[in-house]
């Protein structure tokens, strides 16, 4: 257990209870101890972080290290990942814009999506995803809090349901659409 | 966010919900003549086929940006950009990060700016002389290695940090991986031939030069169409990173990943060296993947080393009655040949990769022979069973004592023979057959257009019922006569939407649901749709549509990749730029001189 261990569930549980503001205290919260976790993880594995930064990874060792089970319900729990998405969403893209801060643009000409002769996987270029998320949320909230968390929490459709309070059909559904706009939309340019 | 995207999402969604048979007429409804609206849902819906590469695209970046944080920090990727290697590869992308290291693509300024590929290992144990000089002499190997299916290896250096990399030939195409998640239809014998025959050589090369892969797997191996409808197969990544690890004894850094674990023998669990036994195993799941799909086995567990356990325990059990449930079409025999190679102890397996291609090739000869494709080469054991597709209920010939091969399987081939008439004649085409079409149709031969050159004077099949003009929503069919045995393809061409841009081409017949999903034939006679479908129509844009028909006594390899490919999205539709210019290349002439190509205009006002 963590030294944040039993705070992190506290507001957890406040903020199941209705406490809106536990949510604001629980995030930056979050966003440092996900943040070392990865760290750890980093220093752990050597240079093959590739291979075991998955947020699925992260989030579940979050999770039970930072959130003191015999505690909590399944709907604490729901709820943590839910907030653990978003907060890897902001480290990832973050990071992203870290990396390839003096490279956009310029001479470096990022492989597109849709660039069909890329050797192994297409590149996604997270920014643009990212901005295509913010764009999301603005036309259809329920949308991106999925894909938000389909991307960034490794939450199954059922989780996602019991965070969002929507059945697990509906999850799907969304999802799917979801999906195809946001592909339609990253691919816009090059039609 | 504009009103027509919005409209078109809603509309898009209303679509997803229905039944298939009714999402054309749907969408006929709701865009009436607005053609930018029916152009955005249209792009929906082909954004919801490539989806899924979207997401498994986000979460390998989001791997990368994870991996680039180390990179990031001793500042050595991003210095990469610009940089000339050895004095010629200019470096000019990052195409990602693989087992090996880092991935970039790059020109060759001595070779008229070719493309190369360019890997760079990660930070290992580089200042170990010993490892170095291992990595040094195997990729030398692989420079001298000259095989038609192995990716080139062009050059070799040292950074000046020290770090080797290899300079590769750059793979057009797409990985086995994703060509086999594309393949909603299972791939036809002849294409699965051609890949195990190819794969197997390649492999079989790489152990000739004295190289272990060790990290065979459906990702590493590409696909590619040629213009003359053949597949070529290239394997492109070799495990040379884990000799690394592999040596290095201490630290087991070995890059484990969930897509890496299904292709490893259970020995390299335990810590054992990777050897031809290893890598004979890894295309043994390999093959299975083509014949069926999926993997010999699926661990479920949540964790990496609850996954390394449940494969290891599910390889010790075995694969055995699996194939069979899967693909009750094909022989014990080939599953005998499977299991061989997915034996739990690598000394079970074959000792070398030939002996295990010529096993599953020889079990595939028996197949074609069932099937009844060459009836004078009969190669049946005494053991041999016929064995046909259980939806259809034919007795399977039972062998008399002291029967000749060749006896029982005649009765066999008539069996085929009938089976095939009665799949035709039951299954008919599938409900929506037609349905959710851009552009389609069909009409009675054009008298001002010609048709294509015949073969001979006796057409192997003559088409009647095609309309020379039809409105749009009008419905109709065409009758086929078959008057010789072989293989039946029938495309539509739509009207382009911009001169300049290249038509779409669906494949109308067969369907996934058609014929069995098989484009063979004996003579017959065929109304397509069948009577008891909803006939053909058209939607969208107007223009001239062409009909293709294509006869050929032999199956037509691209066609069927494409199809298979096809099939399942979108019914049938083809939207890959490369997919469409092999078709047009066939289409325009480039095909063997015994395929008949009929072609039909019909206008629609």
């Amino acid at each position: 257990m963590e030294a944040h261990t039993g705070e992190i569930t506290n507001l957890l549980i406040a903020w199941n209870q209705g406490d809106s503001n536990a949510l604001n205290r629980l995030i930056p919260l979050v966003y440092d101890e996900l943040r070392k976790i990865a760290r750890n993880m980093a220093g752990r594995q050597g240079s093959n972080l590739r291979d075991v930064f998955q947020p699925t990874v992260i989030v579940h060792e979050a999770y039970s290290r930072l959130v003191d089970e015999s505690r909590v319900d399944w709907k604490n729990r729901a709820h943590f990942y839910g907030i653990a998405g978003r907060t890897i969403r902001r480290i990832i893209v973050d990071e992203y814009r870290k990396l390839y801060a003096d490279k956009r643009g310029g001479e470096w000409q990022q492989v597109s999506f849709s660039e069909a002769d890329a050797v192994h996987m297409p590149r996604v270029d997270l920014i643009e995803l990212d901005a295509a998320l913010e764009k999301l949320e603005g036309w259809d909230e329920r949308k991106f809090r999925i894909t938000e968390l389909r991307f960034f929490s490794g939450l199954t459709n059922f989780e996602i349901g019991e965070v969002l309070g929507v059945s697990e059909k509906t999850v799907e559904r969304e999802w799917r659409s979801a999906k195809a706009w946001l592909h339609r939309e990253l691919t816009r340019e090059t039609q | 966010m504009t009103e027509r995207e919005r409209l078109a999402m809603t509309i898009f969604e209303q679509y997803l919900d229905l039944p298939p048979e009714e999402q054309g007429e749907f969408l006929r409804l709701r865009c009436g003549g607005d053609a930018e609206l029916r152009r955005e849902i249209d792009l929906l819906i082909s954004s919801d086929r490539e989806a899924n590469r979207l997401s498994e695209a986000v979460r390998a970046e989001i791997a990368d940006v994870a991996a680039g944080v180390r990179v990031s920090q001793s500042g050595s990727s991003m210095a990469m950009f610009g940089a000339v290697l050895n004095g010629r590869y200019v470096i000019e992308s990052r195409i990602g990060s693989g087992g090996v290291g880092v991935v970039f693509r790059a020109r060759d300024q001595r070779l008229h700016n070719r493309q190369v590929v360019v890997k760079v290992l990660r930070e290992t144990k580089r200042d170990d002389q010993w490892l170095l000089n291992k990595f040094l002499q195997e990729s030398e190997a692989l420079t001298r290695l000259d095989h038609p299916n192995v990716v080139k290896v062009l050059d070799q250096g040292t950074l000046a940090d020290g770090r080797p990399f290899l300079v590769m030939e750059f793979v057009k195409g797409e990985s086995l991986e994703e060509f086999l998640k594309l393949g909603a239809v299972r791939l036809e014998p002849e294409t699965v031939v051609s890949l195990v025959r190819q794969i197997c050589g390649a492999v079989g090369a790489v152990h000739a030069a004295g190289i272990i892969h060790r990290d065979l797997k459906t990702s590493n191996l590409m696909v590619k169409l040629n213009p003359d409808g053949t597949l070529t197969a290239k394997l492109i990544d070799f495990g040379i990173a884990k000799i690394f690890e592999a040596t290095s004894g201490m630290q087991t850094t070995t890059p484990l990943t969930v897509g890496t674990l299904p292709y490893m023998a259970a020995e390299l669990f335990d810590g054992g060296e990777a050897s031809v036994a290893s890598d004979v195993y890894a295309l043994g799941v390999i093959v299975f993947e083509l014949l069926t799909g999926t993997r010999p086995f699926l661990a479920r567990g949540s964790s990496l080393v609850a996954q390394i356990l449940e494969y290891r325990n599910l390889q010790e059990r075995g694969a055995g009655g699996k194939l069979a449930a899967l693909r009750p079409d094909l022989t014990e025999r080939l599953e005998k040949a499977l299991l061989v190679a997915l034996s739990f102890r690598p000394e079970d397996r074959y000792r070398t990769v030939r002996e295990f291609e010529n096993a599953v090739l020889s079990a595939f000869q028996e197949i074609e022979v069932e099937a009844g494709v060459n009836p004078d080469d009969i190669t049946l054991g005494k053991n041999e069973t016929l064995r046909i597709s259980p939806n259809v209920n034919v007795e399977r010939p039972v062998a008399k004592a002291g029967s000749e091969g060749r006896d029982r399987v005649l009765p066999g081939l008539l069996l085929v023979v009938i089976a095939v008439g009665a799949i035709l004649s039951l299954t008919g085409f599938p409900p929506g057959f037609m349905s959710g079409k851009k552009t389609n149709t069909v009409a009675p031969p054009n008298p001002s257009v010609s048709p294509q050159p015949v073969a001979n004077d006796a057409p192997p099949f003559v088409v009647t019922g095609i309309p020379a003009r039809v409105t749009d929503g009008k419905e109709f069919r065409l009758t086929v006569e078959f008057k010789q045995a072989g293989y039946f393809y029938l495309l539509s061409e739509s009207p382009k939407l911009r001169p300049d841009s290249l038509p779409d081409y669906t494949f109308l017949f067969p369907g996934p649901g058609d014929n069995g999903g098989a484009a063979r034939f004996e003579k017959a006679n065929l109304v397509i749709p069948p009577t008891a479908q909803p006939g053909f129509f058209f939607s969208g844009t107007k223009g001239t549509e062409r009909i293709w028909c294509v006869w050929s006594p032999e199956s037509i390899p691209i066609f069927e990749t494409v199809r298979t490919a096809a099939n399942g999205r979108e019914e049938g539709a083809i939207r890959k730029p490369d997919q469409i210019q092999v078709i047009q290349g066939i289409l325009s002439g480039n095909r063997t001189a015994a395929t008949v190509v009929r072609d039909y205009r019909i206008e629609r006002p």
